[in-house]
């Protein structure tokens, strides 16, 4: 996904410390914390309201942002044509038979829906955190990337073992099977991550004495902000109907550096000019309207079935959701022709590219 | 100046109308799901 830097960085940060930290996890710290000092532990309409508002416009445009990327082009549909051309059929086929067969069928495509969720929070995560580490020089060798994804995935294994009852639960309108883990395996996957943590930290501060510098601190946020998502935050009521949207927002801001630096690059060869915010807003407009087109328009295309509407609706959504995870899996190695990877610039390279940063 | 004020117009009408149609007729969050990607558990 990264290649070595070719020239040396100006900045670690794609804009500025403070919108970096804030998108990547800070402003949902804030807002956790905020929420669980001032909140009764109960999630309350208002809740889910502003929530299902904020989704408009950052929700449903980070899966847009995946799909507009891959499909952007028809050179990027030729390097992955599976998981572009034959990935759609495979799932336009289980919306089929999950519909055809609700009672049989449907709960298990929901729920790999939500199983696979939190794993593809945990890939972000993991994502995120080795591409800061890069800007910042930090080496994550073999044995820091054990201990870097051990703490991460046993947050989500940890998550997933809580204890809880035994009945099955509704789901978008569908029985969800439980999956039963031993009272035993949650501990053990809290000493687990407790142990990753350790160590983690022993390479850091290895590091920093090394280098004679502290370590950013960014580099660490992606996975103490998984943590609170994971842990305290699914136990704050409040909090834990925004959770998708603070990982929807930490997915649009790389998505962003990625697609502007891409435009800035090919636009500095071609001479064209472009405004950094000109090119925002263009791909912010075209991901709302496509965000909308597939969350609001398309659950509703399948009125005509004879189910009641959240089924579908939930099976449409599972299956949007499953793309993505596959679409997001690919579109991170998808070969470009600018010299430097975009997830190494930032927007001094942006601007320097002949384009004016502000209007 | 003028371009960019329009595109951040309709952004935020085309957000604000689709908000609202998903406020009146979603299922989802009549039932308080999630639309999008879930969080990892309920709280218990």
């Amino acid at each position: 996904m990264l290649r070595p830097p070719e020239h040396p960085l100006r900045s670690l940060y794609f804009v500025n410390g403070w919108l970096d930290a804030a998108l990547i996890g800070g402003l949902s710290i804030i807002v956790f914390v905020a929420l669980r000092l001032f909140t009764s532990n109960h999630t309350t309409s208002w809740a889910i309201e502003t929530a299902s508002i904020l989704s408009v416009f950052v929700n449903y445009p980070h899966f847009s942002a995946t799909v507009y990327r891959l499909y952007q082009s028809p050179d990027n549909v030729r390097q992955f044509p599976v998981t572009s051309l034959g990935l759609p059929i495979l799932l336009i086929g289980a919306v089929a038979a999950s519909l055809w067969q609700p009672a049989w069928v449907a709960p298990y495509f929901v729920t790999l829906f939500l199983v696979w969720s939190p794993y593809h929070y945990s890939g972000q995560t993991i994502g995120i955190t080795m591409l800061y580490a890069r800007r910042s020089g930090f080496e994550v060798g073999r044995w820091q990337r054990l201990a870097l994804t051990t703490f991460v995935f046993s947050t989500f294994i940890a998550n997933f073992a809580y204890p809880r009852s035994g009945d099955p639960i509704m789901r978008y309108g569908v029985m969800i099977p439980i999956i039963h883990f031993p009272a035993w395996f949650g501990i053990l996957m809290i000493a687990v991550m407790c142990a990753a943590a350790a160590a983690l930290l022993y390479f850091v501060f290895a590091w920093s004495r090394t280098q004679a510098r502290l370590l950013p601190a960014i580099v660490l946020l992606p996975a103490v902000t998984q943590l609170i998502w994971f842990l305290p935050g699914t136990q704050t009521a409040m909090f834990y109907e925004f959770i998708p949207l603070f990982h929807s927002l930490q997915y649009l801001y790389i998505a962003w550096a990625m697609q502007i630096g891409l435009r800035m690059s090919e636009q500095a060869g071609a001479g064209a000019h472009r405004s950094i915010a000109y090119e925002s807003l263009r791909w912010l407009l075209r991901n709302c309207a496509g965000g909308i087109a597939m969350f609001i328009a398309l659950p509703w295309l399948f009125f005509w079935v004879n189910l009641p509407m959240i089924t579908t609706a939930g099976v449409v959504v599972a299956a949007l959701n499953i793309h993505h995870f596959f679409v997001d899996g690919v579109i991170w190695k998808l070969r470009n022709t600018a010299a430097t990877s975009p997830l190494m610039m930032n927007v001094a390279d942006w601007s320097a590219s002949r384009v004016p940063v502000t209007v | 100046m003028k371009k960019l004020l329009l595109m951040g117009a309709i952004i935020i009408a085309l957000g604000a109308a689709a908000a609202a149609v998903q406020l009146v007729f979603s299922p989802l969050v009549y039932a308080g799901c999630p639309v999008t990607t879930p969080p990892p558990a309920p709280p218990p």
